[in-house]
């Protein structure tokens, strides 16, 4: 019994399709997304509260939300941006959610995913949202500059246009450097260097990227775990590039079924939590190798070398896909998850500091 | 890109300086623990540079404590030892005291080679920390290479520690000891030169270099160049520098060290033990002065007592030289470069016997030697303040340091204690406790032998290991008087020994037991696997992958071996890569036809030897046999064992707790907590009894007995997790009962005084107020379960509305524990019959398919709910994986079936028709 147990502390169901939830950072509130079933959007902040959840603020919007982030917003501010099943990047202040701060029609076609950088006191340098869309193109926002991207990385005129589902930042370590990762449906990952505006390194693992993270944005690149369709995920060194073979990754089998999501504790980079769409999550402790390069012989070129993962926990908790897990960054072990039950779950995971 | 790393991390270290500018207070500190979480991340990983630059971030957002102090951690790894001893310091001037960083900065001077300073800390980390084995080993290795340097200490015994050793042991276990981390750590490279031209004698060879100790550091090195054996010397030079020796001698060091010290008055009759162990270290030099120039390295102190020693030495001598014979016979076995060996140790024996009878002369050549050393020594303090400013030396004990770094780092990684890998004390030795034992009584009987062996045995069991090894030790005492013909008494002995030490945490005196053990009856498989057991430990898993090899090649079904074997595997191929078979020690080979008949013969040998068996013997078997069963869970055939037991020992409280065990799996509570009582009347302070009997308590809902069992127990043992559990919930549960009892108090007239806690449930249930003693104790029972059942209801009533499968399972999995089908009907009766299939799943077995239908059997449809129980085993029948899990119902199981389906066309109220149960029966294959 010393390994971390997942316990449901809270479950509530909606009456909407959840796509997302994310906690409101230095609160006991978070913000649940999601479709109404007549195709408009829920925005809806629910607090803890004695052992259950009481809503605290509900609005209506007119497009479905399919994911937000919290990432990129002054902790003062607590900001929320979300992207719509229209293409439109909003960002949204909570107290007050009749119009957003922010908004712009960034892609033709639903956003897939989101993220921020540089908020929260994570990250350095200016902040920065970044989306990822159907239209294929992956770009970067500065919400003070109205109306255009900063980057843009979308394939050329004639291209085939690949699905984009998952983006994330890193290696945002100081106020230069900043990376975005890429997961395409067709199994692409590419990784760009926004520093100096370059593919830094592209792959493709041959079957679609459902969720990408890096273990922190905020430190020199160190791991990335992308999750794909057919129930596996990559684990990749991010420390050590070979200038022919990329960077080491490892893969492992969870949840049979498509892994929809990774999420990295907060207060551990080394444990991380996947979602299944089975809906079960699994807990995982990455450990390091001896060595994290090596030399092969005759070559004058390190290559990394990726360690192992062990599977901490594996708890069903639904029958459904889980379609979001966030943890919470003040309180370790609190996560909250989001599944296509319609249920809204809060869990607890215990012993993740003896791990 | 490296290059461009370090940059952009020097432009971080700037940016962080001037973003704490504007900050709150609160966000500083925030922002400070946030980057000491990463420094730890990245220190990790292993990465000390980038744990150092954040560390350094860390204590420019807001100076903590530890941030310096991991900082300081993070130095040390990066060899900065002054910028660590820096850090420290200021951790100091914030924290008096702080053990890790007067550790630390114990470590960054003995780094910088200033041992005055690096001893004043650890002796403060000791005085705060008295068991702090990390700052013991620190503290020893410190004397070690203070002493190389020839740094007097005023530590009594400082230097006397260097004549001491112990030798003979070693030359047994010496291929063992080889690649001990310890000693690797040092100098891997060096020590293997030396092996490969002599292999099993390496560890003979450590007194001799502490005797060399004085001049090994300077290059200058005049001890050893007057010594006699040039070979050892070639051998040095190869090793560039002494600080290989440093270490080699660290380990006997030690061993002298902890021998020495608990029995000083015995020293002289020990020092004889040693010097004639010694001579056996001259395995390169067997000339008969040999000796006389081994003792002259001896402080002169020591050489008075040299003369009164070698009287004893004379009376030991046949001792030793049987002790040879034994050492040769095993070197032989082991099949280690025999002939080699032989020679060499025949060659030994003839100087000590040499030795002895020319002991006149050696004393001469002492007192002569005594002279020269001090001439010696002379020289050598001159020599000193040269090497003190070599700069080489420096080097070399600096990658010594990066060394033994390293090796921590690996155990830190693997989130081990580094205590544990550090350790380098040996614990007491056989030899000394042969010296240093009480005088032994003049006739041993087996008697004896086998009740020191009992007592041995119930100090073990009971956990009390330390009085387990004393009882074990005197047996081997006794029994060595009459030697010979004991050989597989004294091996069972030495193996349970060894059981003892690996207990009490001391691998390295368990593993020379499991020698000596197997040095009596080879392959035999409890020594072994204590030794892997051991080894592993240690985390020398090479050696404990041989020994479990050993054992599998004796008896392949051996389950714990086959455990240990596929661990350690893992390990050497997470460490060593996939060529870790190569490095390997070689695996014994076992003669043919010993294999598992060893197993038998070992035992029977033991009974042999102790003719006819007396009741306590008996008992042991007896005793052996239950505890098969109850490994088997055969309890009732253990309580039979057990049953025996008691009458055959009726004054040993083991049998009854045993007894009390399984009574416990077997839910006789009562009976258990007889048993225990019993047994705590012979033994009033039995652990075991008090637990077993507080948990029969527990289910007896005799709360407050209970607790006062387990507080017993606690004063005991206050260290016991089990206890502390079950005393929580026993606290628990008698509060429980204390506010019912109140409530009840205030709702029910006193009319019903007696037996109070059957009142606890519910009000409602008055029929329970019967007089008869058996049947309330039964519906006490039920109570219990009613009550478990309810608090569990109350909890899922609301979650079970929408009745999710995680819910439900883990609400039936929770239930596993009691008895009866009660509580799982309750469970069941709150999901809708419709939605069993979505709330099963797939995670239908059979035991759940065979308790719904008991369910519906005992609870519905006599309970006149026969349609409910209709609908159940309908809707059963639509659960996942349904007709696969029916297949397998046993005879009895389909009889009930039958029944069932019986009572349901009997009964049927018009809701269904026979038609439907024929369906039905069809479906369930009866």
């Amino acid at each position: 019994m010393d390994k971390p147990q997942v316990i449901s502390h809270i479950e509530k169901s909606m009456n909407f399709t959840l796509y997302d939830v994310k906690w409101i950072p230095c609160s006991a509130k978070f913000v649940v997304m999601g479709a109404h079933p007549q195709g408009t959007g829920a925005l809806q902040v629910y607090e803890m509260n004695k052992g259950d959840v009481s809503l605290v603020h509900e609005s209506q919007k007119s497009k479905a939300i399919k994911c937000g982030s919290f990432g990129a917003s002054q902790l003062h501010q607590r900001c929320l941006a979300t992207g719509d099943f229209e293409g439109k990047l909003n960002v949204w202040n909570l107290e007050n959610t009749e119009v957003p701060v922010y908004s712009v029609q960034a892609h033709k076609e639903i956003i897939n995913s989101i993220d921020g950088v540089a908020g929260l006191g994570i990250g350095e340098g200016a902040p920065e949202i970044v989306t990822g869309s159907r239209d294929g193109a992956v770009k970067v926002w500065d919400t003070r500059l109205k109306g255009k991207p900063v980057v843009e990385i979308a394939p050329a005129e004639g291209e085939a246009r690949r699905d984009c589902w998952a983006v994330t930042f890193g290696h945002a370590y100081n106020h230069q450097d900043r990376c975005v990762a890429a997961g395409y449906d067709n199994g692409d990952l590419k990784l760009f260097d926004l520093r100096s505006m370059s593919l830094r390194w592209e792959t493709n693992i041959k079957n679609g990227i459902c969720g990408l993270e890096f273990d922190r944005k905020d430190i020199n690149m160190n791991k990335l775990v992308v999750t794909t369709l057919e129930s596996k995920f990559h684990v990749y060194d991010m420390r050590t590039q070979h200038s022919k073979k990329g960077f080491t990754s490892l893969e492992e089998k969870a949840h049979s079924s498509t892994v929809w999501s990774v999420r990295h504790l907060p207060q551990n980079r080394d444990i991380f939590m996947t979602t299944g769409g089975n809906g079960s999550i699994c807990l995982w402790k990455y450990s390091y190798p001896a060595s994290r390069v090596e030399k092969q012989e005759g070559e004058e070129e390190e290559v990394g070398v990726v360690g192992s993962v062990t599977q901490l926990q594996n708890t069903a908790l639904t029958t459904q896909p889980i379609s979001a897990f966030d943890w919470c960054v003040d309180k370790p072990g609190l996560a909250a998850c989001t599944a296509f039950d319609q249920t809204l779950r809060i869990l607890i995971v215990t012993k993740l500091n003896k791990v | 890109m490296q290059q461009d790393q370090q940059k952009s991390r020097s432009i971080n270290l700037d940016t962080s300086a001037c973003t704490t500018e504007g900050l709150t207070v609160q966000e500083r500190s925030e922002q400070a623990s946030k980057d000491k979480d990463k420094g730890n991340e990245a220190f990790a990983s292993g990465d000390y540079q980038e744990a150092l630059l954040y560390y350094s971030r860390s204590i420019s957002y807001s100076p903590l404590a530890a941030s310096y102090n991991n900082r300081a951690l993070a130095h040390i790894k990066l060899e900065n030892y002054e910028t660590s001893i820096e850090d420290c310091n200021t951790v100091l001037q914030m924290e008096a005291g702080n053990i890790k960083a007067l550790m630390r900065r114990g470590l960054s001077y003995k780094a910088l080679r200033r041992f005055d300073m690096a001893e004043n800390d650890l002796e403060q980390v000791l005085s705060a920390e008295p068991h702090n084995k990390r700052a013991q080993a620190l503290l020893n290795e410190l004397y070690k290479a203070s002493g190389k340097l020839g740094i007097r200490h005023s530590k009594p015994g400082g230097t006397e520690r260097k004549g001491r050793r112990m030798v003979i042991e070693d030359v047994g276990k010496g291929e063992v000891s080889r690649p001990d981390t310890d000693c690797s750590r040092a100098t891997a490279q060096g020590r293997e030169e030396e092996t490969s031209s002599k292999p099993a004698n390496q560890d003979t060879n450590m007194p001799s270099h502490s005797s060399h100790v004085l001049g090994k550091g300077a290059s200058a090195d005049k001890l050893t160049r007057d010594d006699e054996n040039s070979m050892r010397k070639a051998t040095e030079q190869n090793n560039k520098g002494g600080h290989v020796q440093i270490d080699a001698t660290s380990d006997s060091k030690e061993t002298v060290d902890e021998t020495s010290s608990p029995h000083s008055g015995s020293s002289s009759a020990r020092m004889s033990e040693n010097s004639s162990n010694e001579v056996p270290a001259s395995t390169m030099a067997p000339t008969p002065t040999r000796l006389s120039d081994n003792e002259e390295m001896q402080p002169p102190a020591s050489v008075d007592k040299m003369e009164a020693s070698i009287k004893h030495m004379e009376t030991n001598l046949d001792k030793q030289s049987q002790r040879l014979d034994d050492v040769l016979e095993s070197l032989q076995s082991k099949g280690h470069n025999v002939e080699k060996l032989a020679e060499g140790l025949k060659f030994l024996r003839e100087s000590v016997e040499k030795g002895i009878v020319d002991s006149e002369t050696t004393l001469q050549s002492i007192k002569d030697g005594e002279h020269e050393l001090q001439a010696a020594s002379e020289r050598l303090q001159n020599e000193e303040n040269t090497v003190k400013h070599n700069q080489g030396e420096q080097t070399t004990t600096a990658s010594d340091i990066t060394k033994s770094d390293v090796t921590e780092k690996q155990s830190e990684r693997k989130t081990t204690e580094p205590d544990e890998c550090t350790d380098v004390v040996a614990k007491p030795t056989m030899a000394v406790q042969e010296v240093s034992l009480p005088p032994e009584p003049p006739a041993p009987l087996p008697d004896k032998v086998v009740k020191l062996k009992d007592q041995g045995n119930a100090f073990f069991k009971a956990g009390q290991y330390a009085d387990a090894l004393e009882r074990y030790t005197a047996a081997i005492t006794v029994l060595h008087k009459a030697k010979g013909n004991h050989a597989g008494n004294l091996s069972v002995l030495y193996s349970n020994r060894a059981a003892c030490y690996f207990k009490t945490g001391d691998c390295r005196a368990s593993i020379e037991d499991c020698d000596r053990a197997l040095e009596e009856t080879p392959h035999s498989l409890k020594p072994l696997l204590r030794k892997a057991a051991a080894f592993e430990t240690m985390e020398k898993y090479g050696f404990a992958y041989v020994n479990n090899r050993h054992v599998l090649s004796i008896d392949c079904n051996n389950l714990t071996a086959q455990e240990g074997a596929t661990r350690c595997a893992k390990m050497l191929q997470e460490l060593q890569g996939p060529g870790w078979r190569v490095q390997l020690p070689k695996i014994p080979s076992v003669p043919a036809g010993l294999s598992l008949l060893d197993r038998t013969t070992t035992p029977a040998s033991v009974q042999q030897s102790v003719p006819e068996p007396t009741p306590a013997q008996r008992f042991e078997e007896v005793k052996v046999k239950g505890n098969a069963f109850v490994q088997k869970r055969n309890y009732a055939a253990a309580i039979e064992c057990y049953t025996e037991c008691t009458t055959l020992l009726p004054d040993k409280a083991l049998g009854f707790t045993n007894r009390a065990l399984c009574l416990l799996k077997l839910n006789k509570n009562e009976q258990a907590e007889q048993d225990c009582t019993v047994a705590l009347v012979l033994e009033p302070d039995n652990v075991k009894a008090l637990f077993r009997r507080a948990q029969a308590r527990h289910t007896l809902q005799l709360y407050k007995l209970a607790m006062q069992d387990l507080l017993h127990l606690l004063k005991l043992e206050p260290s016991n997790k089990a206890a502390k559990t079950q005393i929580e919930t026993v606290k628990e549960l008698y509060k429980q009962e204390l506010e019912k009892k109140r409530q009840q108090q205030k709702t029910t007239p006193p009319v019903v005084k007696k037996r109070v806690h059957i009142e606890e449930v519910n009000g409602n249930n008055s029929e329970h107020h019967i007089t008869d003693h058996t049947k309330s104790r039964k519906d006490e029972g039920k109570n219990s379960k009613d009550k478990k059942s309810l608090s569990k209801d109350s909890k899922l009533r609301p979650s079970i509305k929408k009745a999710t499968p995680y819910e439900f399972l883990s609400a039936w999995n929770g239930l596993k524990k009691t008895e009866g089908t009660e509580p799982y009907a309750w469970l069941l009766s709150q999901v809708k019959p419709r939605e069993l299939p979505k709330v099963i799943s797939n995670k239908l077995d059979g035991e759940m398919l065979n308790m719904i239908v008991a369910c519906t059997d005992e609870h519905f449809i006599d309970k006149d709910k026969t349609e409910l129980a209709y609908q159940y085993l309908l809707n059963l029948c639509q659960v996942q994986r349904f007709g696969m899990v029916s297949m397998f119902f046993t005879d009895p199981e389909r009889n009930r079936l039958r029944r069932i389906f019986d009572k349901l066309r009997e009964r049927s109220s018009g809701k269904f028709t026979t038609q439907e149960i024929g369906i039905l029966q069809v479906k369930f294959g009866v």
